[in-house]
């Protein structure tokens, strides 16, 4: 059921209670274990009382559409784990500002989805509470770090999610679950209440069974946030409304070598997606971003060097579980042994990026890589509206094929993470299927050409 | 046997004079009850960003021209790393390689010391140790300060003292900081090493923290230069260490004896952008500063005070602001002016009083000094009036009227008077007249006496003086 | 590659404690992720400056006060608290019973 036909019911006549009853039998007992939190009383509570202010004749935008949130998110009255056991029992005092966004354009929030620990993984493995599996195939991956959100609009349970991307993590997870997913300009949707990964990196972004449930969510959380020093003060170009805009006369870059890195199948269908852009009206071309296999490198020293960084303040002292040792400094390392082996990797890694005498052939360098691929990417957008490539080089792989070589794993991001570093938006749609795997078209815009993406993504859904 | 010279640098932060903390909407009230001024932001909770407050940046810049730095067009904050109770992020926010004020000098005494910069950064929450536990108050974390870095051009503990003093006048003057040390306001770390006199290598050096009144920071450093002097005299070595100052026995303790370097790992923070100030807003603060306490006190000695009367009178804007008002509305010539203020009216309020309101204004200071000046009141019914306004609030000529304190300057009335009192001590005039000149001093009294206070002293002891030889 | 007294400080800093078995592990993951960096290591970066994020001038607030959190509710969250204060254990360990 999307948007449109959740709509349709309601102006029907059907209740939110009833729509929400019947998206929590769909979930029934989470046979992919996608949520951490699923709370149905509180959501029948809250269904109820979006019929009353539909009753009190109050239009809502997203009309009690039940939306599943990443559980990196804050959101008053759930827990908010990050996956972790650092903050199993931690419940934010506030709501991130997207989803506050989510309350008052009248969307039914609808549990909290399971997530790589911190956001840090490419498979949704690094969640201390246990992997979500892929809704086409349970033996395989949803893809991470937003796996959870991934998976439960891929197997249909409800329209949308929202997730948050850091170097992939929005789009590589919805190109293993054949589902819709947009990584916003760096600015563009609020981070306020989203809990840190890497601060440079880090965007919410709307997952959506169609693309037109993906920006029907972006449009209600897009735009400028005052309790955010890196939002972008900017006014936001109605997704919905570029969904009909079409393609015609775009010029459309195709990162030729991309395709060379991915499996034969998986750059054949990509290949028939940007056929279908051609058919559409659009002019295929190729493209190349000079530098781009620096983002890699660059991206697991950048975006460890923040994460050490934004998880010192997980120290048992403030919220959070404590464990007690026999001074300060044995409970700040008890308390720390909180973190799983991914997150505890990447805190040593961003550690040793950032210490002296190795921050400048580290962190420092990295950043001037990020430079050059800034300044490639604006190159290349000089002559194309578009990037075309595939999200992820390979379909799904199998639940715990890459877990012993974190190399293999973070190789899962090589085409999400250059355009992260750039802070460009980028979207991921479902370009098709290899052996009843979906596998997923990226397109990359420049800065905040998101309705550009919107009018893409919604060729492939036709 | 060696002569040690002393090598010190401070580095001063002072609290920024904002309503809300530097990243949070947070009150910055002093006193307020533990824990009743914090939020997500400033307790360092998952998800909370940091926004920094406007006001706090305009300060820091009014700081900046005030003290003659080169304000930044794009600053940074960086996080400084390290675990620490009353660091809730794990991390402070500061400056590092882009500070919004770079240079800059501090000039007192005729002496200026440079400085290497003044950046911005939030302050750490108050932790207090307590048995097992260390317990800790968030109220004063993410309060906006301004860290002012010296160059280690200072070479005597008077020398810190006086920086300090005049420092302190300027923020103050400047209106970025309201200077008190007892709050925290204002505070001092120094550094301080010795070297053998005519070296140009610095000795290892010594951090010596949060002393907070510009006396125990004298006190600290003498103390401190005799520890190592002996250290250095004796062939050991001073050892790099923080020590903090022990009122009660007079000395400098080891705080946490030898450190390893620290690797604080300083990276830009990537929850604030560069700190972008436009040309236009930078000309309009620069040219709001007020006129400092250094070209203040030129003026004033331009004008015939003493440096030092300069000095006493510019070490509160308020006082400086108080006497530069008095002398506006007064005919007084304004050294008299200075003696007046410092002996009458700060000595009545007494100098540690000099953040109080004076309690008489300042054109009825003038009043009261235009009657001295014009010869209607003499100084001694002056302070007598004084103390009278200052304790009923009224004016100087109607006080004069009613307490007939207006002094008798009729050169024939006071003739009579001074004859009455020569014939009435014929012992004393042979006195003076056998050489015994004081005896002066006796008649003026009497006459004073006899006119009840009223005489012109001056006029009197004139008339005495031509009586006396003529007789 | 790191070695081990590498590891040590890096584990020091970060207030992270992993010994035996899972320490080697993480030598060994670290050393590979690191090795693996090739690219970045030879890349002509030529004079470039560093970016360190992509965001425009900061945005600011005005120097308002705005709703904080309760105190009980702040420290409700917290672990350990008095009825006004944060605990944490004492800064230095107890003298003689380690």
């Amino acid at each position: 059921m999307t948007l449109v036909d959740h709509r349709a019911a309601v102006t029907a006549g059907a209740t939110v209670r009833s729509l929400a009853e019947a998206a929590l039998e769909r979930v029934g007992d989470d046979a992919l274990h996608a949520f951490l939190e699923l709370d149905r009383a509180r959501i029948l509570a809250d269904a109820d009382a979006l019929d009353r202010r539909r009753a009190a004749g109050e239009t809502l935008p997203l009309a009690g559409v039940p939306v599943a949130i990443k559980d990196n998110l804050c959101q008053r009255g759930t827990k908010t784990t990050c996956g972790s056991r650092m903050l199993a029992e931690w419940e934010a005092p506030y709501d991130a500002t997207v989803v506050a966004r989510l309350r008052d354009a009248g969307a039914l929030l609808f549990g909290k989805t399971n997530m790589d620990e911190f956001a840090m993984g490419s498979s949704t493995e690094n969640s201390a509470f246990g992997p979500t599996r892929n809704p086409k195939d349970p033996e395989r991956v949803p893809g991470g770090s937003s796996g959870g959100s991934a998976a439960v609009v891929g197997a249909g349970w409800v329209p949308m999610a929202l997730g948050s991307d850091t170097g992939g993590s929005v789009r590589q997870p919805a190109a293993y679950c054949g589902v819709h997913a947009l990584k916003p300009t760096y600015g563009r949707i609020s981070r306020f209440g989203l809990v840190a990964f890497a601060s440079s990196l880090d965007q919410v972004g709307p997952f959506g069974a169609t693309a037109a449930d993906c920006a029907a969510l972006y449009d209600a959380i897009a735009g400028p946030d005052p309790r955010e020093a890196t939002s972008a003060d900017r006014p936001v170009e109605s997704g919905t409304a570029a969904l009909e805009a079409g393609v015609a006369g775009l010029r459309v870059g195709v990162l030729r070598s991309t395709f060379r890195q991915s499996d034969g199948a998986v750059a054949q269908v990509v290949e028939d997606a940007a056929r279908k852009l051609e058919a559409a009206g659009a002019t295929l071309v190729d493209a190349t971003v000079d530098h781009l296999d620096l983002g890699l490198d660059a991206y697991y020293l950048v975006a460890p060097a923040e994460a050490a960084s934004n998880l010192a303040r997980f120290d048992g002292a403030r919220y959070g579980t404590r464990v007690s040792g026999r001074d300060l400094a044995d409970t700040y390392r008890q308390t720390r042994a909180l973190f799983g082996p991914e997150v505890v990797r990447r805190i040593v890694l961003g550690t040793y990026a950032l210490s002296e005498g190795y921050a400048d052939e580290a962190y420092v360098r990295a950043s001037r890589a990020r430079t050059a691929l800034c300044r490639s990417y604006a190159r290349t957008f000089e002559g194309v509206d578009l990037l075309l490539s595939p999200t992820a080089p390979t379909v799904a792989f199998p639940l715990g094929a890459r877990t012993e070589d974190p190399v293999a794993m973070y190789a899962a991001d090589v085409f999400t993470v250059p355009v992260s570093l750039a802070g460009l938006p980028a979207s991921s749609s479902p370009a098709g299927e290899v052996g009843g795997l979906p596998v997923g078209v990226q397109l990359v815009a420049p800065p905040f050409a998101e309705a550009r993406l919107f009018s893409a993504m919604q060729v492939f859904d036709r | 046997m060696t002569t040690w010279e002393t090598v010190i640098g401070l580095e001063v932060h002072a609290q920024l004079a904002t309503r809300t903390k530097l990243f949070c909407g947070c009150e910055t009230t002093y006193g307020a009850a533990p824990n009743t001024q914090v939020c997500p932001v400033c307790l360092g909770y998952p998800g909370a960003l940091p926004v920094p407050n406007a006001r706090a940046i305009e300060l820091a810049v009014r700081a900046g021209f005030a003290l003659g730095s080169t304000v930044s067009r794009a600053s940074r904050f960086a996080r400084k790393s390290y675990f620490y109770p009353d660091l809730p992020k794990g991390y402070q926010i500061s400056q590092m390689e882009l500070p919004i004020n770079e240079g800059g000098a501090v000039t007192f005494e005729g002496r200026t010391v440079a400085l290497e910069r003044a950046h911005l950064e939030e302050d750490a929450a108050k932790s207090t140790h307590v048995g097992s536990q260390t317990r800790v108050d968030f109220n004063r974390g993410g309060v906006p300060l301004l860290e002012i870095v010296s160059r280690p051009d200072l070479r005597s503990p008077a020398e810190a003292e006086a920086y300090l003093r005049a420092l302190r006048s300027l923020l103050m003057t400047a209106g970025v900081n309201d200077g008190n040390l007892e709050e925290g306001s204002f505070r001092c770390d120094a550094n301080i090493s010795l070297r053998p006199l005519g070296s140009d290598v610095f000795g290892e050096r010594v951090e010596i923290k949060n002393v907070n009144s510009f006396r125990f920071v004298r006190l600290a450093l003498e103390s401190e230069i005799a520890r190592q002097r002996a250290v250095l005299q004796s062939g050991g070595r001073v050892e790099r260490e923080t020590r903090s100052w022990d009122e009660a026995a007079g000395v400098t303790r080891s705080m946490r004896g030898k450190e390893e370097a620290a690797d604080y790992r300083y990276f830009p923070d990537p929850d604030l952008p560069a700190l972008v100030l436009d040309e236009a807003t930078l000309e309009r603060w620069r040219a709001e500063v007020p006129e400092l306490p250094a070209a203040r006190e030129a003026r004033w000695v331009e004008a015939g005070l003493t440096e030092y009367d300069a000095g006493v009178l510019g070490q509160h804007p308020a006082v400086a602001r108080y006497f530069d008002a008095v002398c506006a509305a007064t005919a007084m010539e304004p050294k008299k002016v200075a003696n007046f203020v410092q002996g009458e009216v700060l000595g009545r309020i007494g100098t540690q009083g000099l953040e109080a309101d004076v309690p008489v204004a300042p054109a009825a200071l003038a009043g009261l000094l235009d009657l001295l000046a014009g010869d209607t009141i003499h100084g001694q019914a002056a302070k007598k009036v004084l103390g009278l306004m200052i304790d009923e609030g009224l004016d100087a000529a109607t006080l004069v009227k009613r307490e007939g304190l207006a002094q008798e300057n009729d050169a024939e009335a006071l003739e009579a008077q001074v004859r009455a009192v020569l014939d009435a001590n014929p012992a004393q005039v042979t006195q003076f007249r056998e050489g015994k000149t004081a005896v002066i001093g006796y008649f003026v009294g009497q006459v004073m006496k006899a006119s009840r206070g009223k005489a012109n002293p001056k006029t009197v002891k004139e008339t005495l003086e031509r009586l006396l030889a003529g007789e | 590659m790191i070695d081990d007294a590498t590891l040590e400080r890096m584990l020091g800093l970060a207030a992270l404690e992993v010994e035996g078995e899972a320490r080697a592990a993480l030598r060994r993951d670290l050393g590979r992720v690191l090795d693996s960096m090739t690219k970045l290591r030879e890349a002509e970066l030529g004079d470039l400056p560093p970016t360190y994020g992509v965001a425009e001038a900061a945005r600011l607030r005005p120097d308002e006060p705005t709703e904080g959190l309760e105190r009980e509710v702040a420290l409700g969250a917290a672990p350990e608290a008095t009825d006004e204060l944060f605990v944490v254990p004492a800064v230095l360990s107890r003298g003689g019973d380690q």
